[in-house]
């Protein structure tokens, strides 16, 4: 019996877990001063277990850390410096496989900050009282976010072609320009439309009161009607809603034309804010003349936006697992962004405030949308906070 | 229930009474003899059915309908406040020349109200990988389950006898509030088994065979809404996903078997020996969303496991004086790992799967028990008890660890019980009443989590609370039971009332009514 109480198991309940060193070194560009590689924030994230570690890098520009469990996860560099009066702000990201010691590094990139910025975007669409969705609400908020009075006129919302379910099928474009399939465009001749330092401009789907119990939904976030512009598609049938109140955007591109603009409620729809140079009909023949396709769709041109006309951009992705098919490159958006708690959830992703100087807000804007966003926010337009 | 199960129920007790060579209408019983058995038969104690060689010769049935009600705040965290239970059994030991047979019906309907979180039909089923979510909404879980055993044992040679059992229980359990699951549960035991005897000696050997299925589709009803579904991997780890729907299907094989030595005179019977078991559980996952021709299909995790059990129970008798000790220990060893995928477009298509990059352990698991009770039968009759009592210590020891977070827990416990049973005949009518009392005692208790979060303050800590809590309880209980000369030999009803408390002054009452006919 004694022998019996000691036999020893054959299963050991003591797990035999790996864990693993990852070493990373912040690749930057040759233009950067030695003196301000170190100190740039590194978050590592497990994409599968929503946890991350955060860790500063050296002098000399890596970051190590311990422990780390088998998977998969992603790399994220933030940092920023000012020299000769200028701000720099730098980005990075990358996927790390981790399945022994790793020795990589990550690129990072100077990205540029412009007056305008993407401040808030509604996509996940709401609920009626009998349970069904309601996409007409969405909109996008764009926001002054410099010190002087800007021009709204002929700044381009711009729908990536991609709905993050795949790889990037334009990654060999990358390094130059995004493919999108809307283009939409604040009419104006450059100094119809001025928005104030510390203000914004909406740009909905329908610029009515979507509250209203009759032509809207009671259950939804948003009044509209006093929105700046609208997308409205125009067809001998009908369907979209004309709001008086609301101007119109100039329709350039419209790959898969349908009703009216609708993105994608579940998060693939990534968009950007562009200035393509010229007069309103300059940009439609730059439009025109920058087209292409792809080899399964003979059928079906998309548009190609170089990323030096791209004054903002929000990677938007449906969840941490998606986010491998991120479709914007570095210097536009290093990270990405969601609305957490889904479709039809009636909540929004929104710009953190940076700071507030004489009541005007300026909001952060890295060019990294982890760090800049808040996700799962009522959607208030035109409101600060 | 269903009318036609219940008729079966009836027809399949009365034709298995009906088919008993040995009729025993001339011996006096009670339903106490069901537990009986086990002292009169040591071998019950086992898992080998050859065992019932050694059953007493009789025959008899017992067909009762019984109510249960538990309610309190002294629970885990995935307990419902309120447990209500319904249930119809009908037990049967049948004598047919030599051969030894058993058989056993329950139906089983139960309401449990409040009871948040899981998405298991029972979450305290010796594995971390449960499946949860977060919406406390006061669900009701609704459960109906069928059991049917049966065993049959016969000498086939000289000196050797053989026998086999099975046990499968089938049920449906379902809650009513978003995210809604169903779980169909399946459960199948099967032992085959062979005794050898000589004289007073007897050897044993038998295998044992498990097979537990349990396939949870999980809904939403409510239209254009999704709900969060996160699955535990041990203590506050998880991974999560947010869907209008959720599948998991648990499949768990046992495998072993177990031996056994006995010593069988008139008035001395013992029996000891050991099992040995494994276990391998996988639970895979797939997601399919509302309105899309597409499913994520994923392996989650794998359980692998082994337990060790020796035990002895001994009957000694002398006239109407039985005492009767068993003592058991039992230790169970599970390893956890969790498979590492990643979703991933598969060919030129854009079909979209989970590839599997392979496991990694990350949870272990020792649970130990160790029991010793002693029953003392002041008896009136050969089948019929005067006076009943009984003593009993647990100890019950845990300790899981997780990697990678680093984090564990443990904790021990000792249980002591007594209680004692007196019948009273009167002519064709008898009473018993009953009382009894335990205490529970914790010896020690450790937990280190990795990080705070709401696992850990819904799930992990108040578990940990319950089960590190000193408590007791005592409970009182009452019968009768009167003599028929038709149909039946007996008619009997009894209630048990009783309750536990806390140190922390939180209480669980439990209260039972039964009623049934021996034939």
């Amino acid at each position: 019996m004694t022998v019996l109480f000691a036999l020893p198991s054959c299963i050991e309940p003591v797990p035999d877990s790996n864990s693993y060193t990852v070493h990373l070194l912040a690749d930057y560009d040759e233009d950067v001063p030695e003196e301000f590689k170190d100190g740039a924030k590194v978050v590592f994230s497990n994409l599968t277990k929503n946890y991350s570690f955060t860790a500063y890098t050296s002098d000399s520009g890596d970051v190590t850390f311990e422990q780390i469990e088998p998977g998969f996860y992603s790399a994220t560099i933030v940092h920023s410096f000012s020299n000769e009066g200028n701000v720099y702000h730098l980005n990075g990201y990358g996927l790390v496989d981790v399945f022994d010691t790793v020795e990589d590094s990550v690129e990072v990139v100077t990205s540029k900050t412009t007056a305008w910025v993407i401040k808030q975007y509604y996509y996940s669409a709401c609920l009626t009282p009998a349970g069904k969705q309601y996409s007409d609400d969405q909109f996008v908020e764009i926001h002054n976010n410099s010190e002087m009075i800007q021009y709204a006129d002929g700044i381009s919302i711009v729908e990536h072609e991609s709905y993050s379910l795949e790889e990037n099928y334009w990654k060999f474009l990358e390094d130059s320009a995004i493919v999108a399939r809307m283009i939409m465009t604040i009419p104006g001749d450059g100094d119809d439309y001025p928005v104030q330092a510390g203000e914004s401009v909406v740009i909905a789907r329908d610029g009515i009161n979507h509250q209203d119990p009759i032509y809207g939904n009671p259950l939804c976030p948003v009044n509209l009607e006093d929105a700046e512009f609208e997308f409205y598609i125009f067809r001998e049938t009908g369907g979209d809603m004309d709001a008086l109140g609301a101007d119109n955007m100039v329709e350039n591109l419209f790959t898969f034309r349908g009703s009216d603009v609708v993105f994608h409620t579940r998060g693939g729809s990534a968009i950007a804010i562009a200035m393509i140079p010229g007069t309103q009909e300059e940009k439609q023949e730059f439009v025109d003349n920058h087209q292409i396709q792809k080899i399964t769709s003979s059928d079906r041109y998309y548009g190609i936006v170089p990323n030096d006309y791209i004054l903002d951009a929000v990677e938007v992705t449906w969840d941490e697992e998606h986010a491998i098919y991120k479709r914007l490159p570095l210097e536009l958006d290093a990270g990405y962004t969601y609305v957490d708690a889904g479709s039809r959830s009636g909540l929004c992703v929104r710009r953190k405030v940076d700071t507030i100087i004489d009541g005007r807000y300026i909001y952060k804007d890295t060019n990294n949308s982890i760090e800049d966003f808040l996700k799962d926010v009522v959607p208030k337009p035109w409101i600060n906070e | 229930m269903n009318r036609s199960a219940l008729i079966c129920t009836l027809v399949i007790s009365l034709s298995v009474h009906s088919f008993a060579q040995q009729s025993d209408t001339l011996v006096k019983t009670s339903q106490d003899i069901f537990e009986l058995m086990d002292i009169l038969n040591p071998w019950l104690h086992t898992e080998n059915p050859a065992g019932m060689q050694f059953n007493p010769g009789i025959s008899i049935s017992n067909l009762s309908l019984n109510f249960n009600r538990i309610d309190g705040d002294y629970r885990r965290a995935m307990d419902g406040d309120t447990l209500q239970k319904y249930f119809l059994n009908t037990t049967s030991y049948t004598t047919v020349g030599k051969t030894m047979l058993f058989g056993s019906f329950s139906y089983k309907k139960s309401y449990e109200r409040n009871c948040n979180f899981t998405q298991l039909n029972d979450p305290y089923r010796q594995t971390p990988y449960r499946l949860i979510d977060t919406m406390q909404r006061d669900d009701v879980y609704d459960r109906e389950f069928f059991n049917l055993r049966g065993g049959i044992s016969s000498p086939f040679a000289r000196n050797f006898s053989w026998g086999i059992s099975l046990n499968m229980d089938v049920g449906l359990a379902a809650q009513d509030r978003d995210p809604r699951p169903r779980n169909k549960v399946l459960n199948m035991d099967l032992a085959p088994g062979i005794l050898f005897t000589s004289g007073i000696l007897s050897i044993g050997i038998n295998m044992q065979y498990s097979y537990y299925n349990e396939d949870i589709e999980s809904d939403v009803i409510e239209k254009n809404v999704q709900h969060a579904f996160f699955q535990l991997h041990g203590l506050d780890t998880y991974t999560r996903h947010v869907a209008a729907s959720f599948y998991r299907l648990y499949e768990r094989t046992t495998l072993g078997g177990e031996g056994q030595f006995g010593l069988n005179t008139n008035h001395f019977k013992s029996i000891m020996g050991g099992q040995i078991l494994f276990v391998d559980e996988m639970a895979k996952d797939g997601r399919k969303a509302g309105d899309a021709s597409w499913s994520y299909l994923k392996d989650d995790s794998r359980l692998l496991g082994n337990s060790y059990r020796v035990f002895n129970a001994t009957t000694f008798n002398h006239g109407r004086y039985y005492h009767h000790l068993k003592a058991s220990y039992t230790s169970n060893y599970i390893l956890g790992s969790e498979i590492i995928q990643r979703l991933e477009q598969v060919g030129m298509k854009g079909a979209v799967n989970w590839v599997d990059y392979g496991p990694e352990e990350k949870y272990g698991s020792t649970q130990t028990d160790l029991k010793i009770n002693y029953t003392f039968l002041l008896m009136k009759e050969k089948y019929l008890e005067n006076l009943v009592l009984r003593l009993g210590m647990n100890q019950h020891s845990l300790e899981e660890i997780y990697r990678l977070p680093d984090m564990e827990q443990s904790f021990s416990n000792r249980t002591f019980s007594t209680s004692v049973q007196r019948s009273f005949y009167m002519g064709r009518h008898t009473l018993a009443i009953g009382a009894g009392v335990s205490t529970r005692k914790n010896l020690s208790g450790t937990l280190d989590a990795a990080r705070e979060n709401f696992l850990t303050r819904y799930l992990v800590q108040p578990d940990f609370n319950y089960h590190t809590s000193d408590a007791s309880g005592f409970w009182f209980d009452a019968g009768y039971s009167v003599e028929l000369n038709r149909l039946f030999d007996k008619f009997y009803a009894g209630l048990r009332a009783g309750a536990y408390r806390s140190e922390d002054q939180k209480e669980r009452q439990h209260f039972n009514i039964n009623t049934g006919v021996i034939f």
